[in-house]
Formats: structure tokens, sequence, C-alpha cells
């Protein structure tokens, strides 16, 4: 079994599974880093949307073998220390969460736009693909403003 | 009026007469309860008694259509009044109603699946079409109490002594309902196959 060691939320880990295991099962089932969520398997849904290198990736459809020696940031990893992101602040403030479950994978998208795109427009965040079956989105679109005008 | 009841195996039960649909009502109260009495959850039972009509839970929904291009229609705007008397968590309220007008959007406008011999087509959230925050729709809520935007965090709006309803799913018919009307005004044919994207 191949082994693969990458730096995840910070901290330099090194697992054994087969190259092309999806990182969301490593980060999940060999790890136990739940806050990606296994929704479509598919990549469509983003209930797992995570960083990469500071870029959001869906990591049920990347190979694990491809995050070697990249960093990957999950949304356990998005607060510095115990300062929330400013997203995660935003989300908070604007009470976002309904059921909870996409909610990791829209926060990552979130701040994914906004390290990109300090002031998004509303077509920026249309950009936003995250399904929330609970329909938050009049909220996320409220969080993603605050969140943009505070930083 | 409900009525709480401590069994001598120090359990408390409480018959709720309302229905559960998903909507998570019996979770809900039983940890309004078991804060309220500072016991565990574990120890709250609450099992459905008989659904009362006391009219206590209306939704009324609208919304125009403003899009020339009928074979795409889009929602450009959503108000919504809900009465349910007692609101416990005025915020989560609101919440859950404008997710109700999503649902009740992406139900008329695309959200289906086809049937082939049989079996679903659609696999996964790649071909199965909920809202996404692209479509997003202005959505302003208003309780009939004052009339007034986002009155609904006021809880004197409600009589103190009402009996909480779950909203849960309670806006998404009238949701739906407004979309499909908005949409025969909009184009002037009644559509009677749903949704309308399909």
């Amino acid at each position: 079994m191949p082994s693969h060691s990458f730096t995840l939320n910070g901290r330099r880990v090194t697992v054994e599974a087969p190259a092309d295991m999806p990182l969301l099962w490593v980060l999940r089932d060999l790890l136990n880093v739940t806050g990606p969520k296994y929704g479509c398997g598919v990549g469509a849904c983003r209930a797992c949307t995570s960083h990469l290198d500071g870029d959001e990736i869906q990591p049920r459809v990347v190979p694990v073998a491809d995050c070697a020696g990249r960093e990957v940031t999950t949304i356990e990893g998005l607060a510095d220390g115990d300062r929330l992101h400013p997203v995660q602040q935003a989300w908070l403030d604007c009470d976002v969460a309904q059921c909870g479950f996409c909610q990791p994978g829209q926060i990552m998208a979130a701040a994914a736009l906004l390290k990109k795109t300090p002031r998004p427009t509303d077509a920026d965040i249309d950009r936003i693909e995250n399904v929330c079956r609970c329909g938050t989105y009049s909220r996320i679109r409220e969080a993603i403003d605050k969140a943009a005008a505070g930083s | 009026m409900l009525v709480l009841e401590v069994t001598p195996a120090n359990k408390v039960v409480v018959r709720l007469p309302r229905v559960e649909v998903g909507q998570g009502v019996t979770t809900a109260v039983a940890m309004m309860i078991a804060e309220e009495l500072d016991a565990r959850l574990a120890d709250v039972d609450i099992p459905l008694a008989d659904a009362r009509s006391e009219g206590n839970q209306f939704t009324g929904g609208s919304s125009s259509d403003r899009r020339r291009r009928p074979e795409n229609p889009r929602v450009t705007k959503v108000v919504m009044a809900a009465d349910v008397r007692t609101a416990v968590n005025p915020r989560g309220l609101q919440a859950q109603l404008m997710g109700t007008a999503v649902d009740g959007i992406s139900t008329i406008l695309r959200a289906g699946l086809h049937i082939d011999r049989g079996a679903v087509r659609e696999s996964s959230f790649a071909d199965f079409l909920p809202q996404t925050p692209s479509g997003g729709t202005p959505i302003s809520l208003r309780s009939p109490a004052s009339g007034t935007p986002r009155s609904t965090s006021r809880r004197t709006s409600c009589p103190p002594t009402a009996i909480p309803a779950a909203p849960g799913e309670l806006g998404v018919p009238a949701a739906a309902g407004a979309v499909a009307n908005a949409y025969a005004r909009a184009t002037g044919t009644k559509p009677r196959r749903f949704p309308l994207n399909f």
C-alpha cells in the first residue's frame, strides 16, 4: 500500500492508502476529519468542499496521490486558533445554518471566493454552486456580503 | 392545553397534538422541555397525540416572475406572510420560511425526477437540480400582526399563551402555488405539468 504525506490543517500527516482513494475517504475514514461531508459522490453537491493549496476543491473527486506534499485545509483548519475566520463569524452572526450538513462546504466555498475576490458582486456569488436543501441561500449571500464588508 | 406528565420512573412525557412529517418537532419540543426542566434529553418522551386543528398555522406566499423568456423562468422576488402564533425561535422561523420558499421555487421550476421503466433516472445533484445560490431570490417576510418586514423577530406580535406550532414544510405548498400562479400571469398560459424546466 503506497503511503502519502501532506499537510492537513497545518499538521504533517502520512497515510497508507491506494493512490486513487478519494481524499474525502482519507480525511473522513483514515484521519477522522469529518467536517467535509459526503453528499452526492460525484463532486456536484459540493458538501465536501475544502482547500488544496488555498484553492477550492471537492475532496470526493481528488485522489489522495494528488495531494502529496501539498496543503489541505478543511473547515477544521479554517479558523486561526481561537479566532474564527471572518466567513465563519459572519455565518454565526447571520444564523445561516439550518440542518447544517452542507454548511462546512458552503463556508469553505465562500472563504475561497473572498480570498480571490475580496469584494464579490452578486454575479461572483452566483458562481458558488454548493447545494443547500434547507434553502439557506438568502442568508448565505447576506453572510458573504457581511464578511466582505468587514475584511 | 399541553399536559406535562412526570412518571414515577422520573421520565417526562408530553403528548404533542402535532403532525411529525420530518420537520423535527418532537426533537425540538423535547429539547425545550429538557432545558426548561433541567432534565436529561433522554428522559423526555414526546409521543404524538391526535393533531388539533386550531387554525394556528397559515402561510401566504406570493411571487412575481418577470423574465421575458418563458422557457427559462426565474423568480425575482418572494413575499411571505406567516402566522404561527408563538415564535419560539424567530430567526429560525424566518430561516425555515425562506427555505420553504426556495423549495417551492425548486419544485415548480426544475427539481423533478424522471421515471424510466420503473427506475428513477436522476442519480445525484449532477442531474437533479434544486435551486442553488445562482437562483438567489430576494425573500421578505411579514407577520400579519404588524405588516412590517421581519416582524417575526418580535415575540410580542403573538399572544404569549399561544401553543407553538412547527412551521416545518408549512410554506412549501403556498410558495409552489404562488410560483406557478406567477408563471401563469407572466406568460398567459396555465402550466399543468411540473417542473416547468424538465
